[in-house]
């Protein structure tokens, strides 16, 4: 999955010379004009990084910061400040509001290429270009973890068949195993003995075989030291444990840009069949979502005219799963496609609930929903 | 500062050589006995780029420049050929001068924030004209220096003061 960056500046030149420093790296560059409007396109589009001014009208970016940061499925975005504001007191009050760094204005191009490489696994255009995996494909898992109960664990919880999980216990197994294998995941516990995960990630960037490999950490969920600290280190992403594994696998496939459309999207004979699966994670429905419009595009442009939202499968219902459908909806009536909707009777109880889902209409099987269509 | 302020823009965002001149006072109103001179005189349209910073030091720093400097001080700031230029209309432009001035006052503003003197930048505002001035009162502080870009003038125009 590409890697998305947003923007925020209140100068549409400073945007510009974003996106032509990152032209020629498979990332997408969204771009908001002040702290209003970047809010707004943080929580729609869940970017990977966020480039933010401090001097703007409408809403100026300490103030976006700090909505950023008491926004719990924000909070954990990496920020970027980049500002010409860099006076002492103010880079000391913007750093206290949590921020990854710091680039003032006037900046080299170079600079903020590595300052955002050092955050987010920036790939050139060239080394995506090959054909994207898919979950058919095979991917080798690192697991760096000194408690084989753990990996064993990882093992048994990663559903995905052609998924392979390796476990090493220290350093220097890792680096014989990198040696010989580069894998496309590594998962370092960050609980390894004598602070052994930080020296081991600097080890796997500066190795040429493994600087683009990206590295999770794997940290005990309630230890937010250690995971801000890993945040901070360049990790790709954080796992927590007790281990999520939609969100795990989820994670996994959007960091080797793994194409897992298939686990949503059904071309059924002459109708898209769109399948929600059982988990409620955001990061499953941010994926899904992430599909939505290319897929959409796609059954347009081969022919399609129908499609079938299949939810039966949801356990519960909440916002994400009420947004994603409305903005799926919306999809089909700009495209002018009909659609139906599959649900089981507690959810359809539920979306009663709802102002937005009260009026929806299920049916109770895919074959009850492509008669009504 | 000024000076290095320029010069750090210049060398980091457009990769041009800048060459300094030299400064001199600006005159306030009631130094002057008539109209005070252009502060860039031209046939050409001059551009300003503007920003103000406010705090225990007041003061606003102007930059000067003819619209032909301008276009091509743009185009290697935005990586862009004059006939990308030309098709995102003047905009871009103005733009692209007020980003200008916004860095360049931030660096000027940053020294002087650390010296002691706590104060916070403007949003830029731009002025296009042919054949103006802008006039201070007396009793401040204000300085000319000018600079040459590619044979082209450029002047910034520091007028500051303690505040309250």
């Amino acid at each position: 999955m590409q890697l998305k960056i947003l923007t925020v500046d209140d100068s549409r030149a400073v945007r510009i010379i974003v996106k032509k420093a990152f032209k020629t790296y498979n990332v997408e560059i969204l771009e908001a004009a002040n702290g209003v409007e970047g809010l707004a396109m943080a929580a729609k589009q869940l970017p990977d990084l966020i480039l933010l001014d401090v001097t703007m009208p409408v809403m100026d970016g300490v103030e976006m910061l700090t909505k950023l940061k008491a926004e719990p499925s924000l909070k954990a975005i990496p920020i970027i400040m980049l500002t010409a504001e860099a006076g002492r007191e103010m880079v000391l009050k913007i750093a206290k509001l949590g921020i990854r760094d710091y680039i003032v204005k006037p900046f080299k191009e170079d600079v903020l290429n590595e300052k955002v490489g050092r955050i987010i696994d920036l790939r050139p255009i060239s080394d995506t270009q090959a054909k994207r995996k898919t979950l058919s494909d095979p991917c080798e898992v690192l697991v760096v973890e000194d408690k084989p109960a753990i990996i064993q664990q990882i093992n048994s919880g990663i559903r995905v068949p052609t998924w392979k999980v390796h476990g090493v216990a220290s350093t220097g197994e890792t680096i014989d195993y990198c040696q010989k294998n580069v894998p496309d995941i590594i998962i370092i516990s960050l609980s390894l003995p004598d602070e052994a995960a930080d020296t081991l990630f600097r080890l796997l960037r500066s190795n040429m075989k493994t600087k683009y490999v990206p590295v999770f950490a794997l940290a005990v969920k309630t230890d937010l030291h250690a995971q801000q600290q890993a945040q901070q280190f360049g990790f790709t992403s954080i796992i927590t444990k007790p281990i999520d594994y939609d969100e795990l696998e989820s994670k996994i496939a959007k960091a080797v840009n793994l194409d897992t459309s298939e686990r949503y999207f059904v071309f059924d004979q002459n109708i898209l069949v769109v399948k929600i699966p059982d988990s409620t994670s955001a990061t499953v429905f941010n994926e899904i979502n992430a599909y939505l419009k290319p897929k959409i595009s796609e059954a347009v442009d081969q022919g399609y005219s129908k499609v079938i939202f299949d939810v039966h499968a949801a356990k519960n219902v909440n916002m994400s799963l009420i947004k994603l459908l409305v903005d799926a909806m919306q999809i089909c009536m700009e495209l002018t496609l009909s659609y139906a909707l599959v649900g089981n009777p507690q959810m359809v109880q539920e979306c009663k609930g709802f102002e937005e889902s009260k009026d929806w209409k299920f049916n109770d099987s895919i074959d009850a929903a492509k008669a009504q269509l | 500062m000024i000076i290095e302020a320029v010069t750090k823009y210049f060398d980091m965002m457009i990769g041009m050589p800048v060459q300094y001149e030299g400064c001199k006072p600006g005159l306030g109103y009631d130094e002057l006995e008539g109209p005070p001179p252009p502060v860039l005189p031209s046939r050409k349209t001059v551009i300003v780029g503007m920003v103000g910073f406010v705090g225990t030091m007041n003061g606003i720093i102007n930059l000067y420049l003819e619209e032909d400097l301008a276009k091509k001080v743009t185009g290697s700031f935005l990586g862009m050929t004059p006939e990308e230029l030309a098709s995102e209309g003047p905009e871009v432009i103005h733009d692209s001068l007020g980003e200008m001035a916004n860095m360049v006052v931030g660096t000027f503003k940053n020294t002087v924030s650390d010296k002691g003197f706590q104060c916070r930048m403007t949003v830029p505002s731009i002025l296009r004209r042919t054949n103006f001035t802008i006039e201070t009162p007396s009793g401040v502080f204000r300085m000319l220096y000018m600079f040459k870009v590619m044979n082209d003038p450029f002047i910034a125009d520091l007028t500051m003061k303690p505040g309250d």
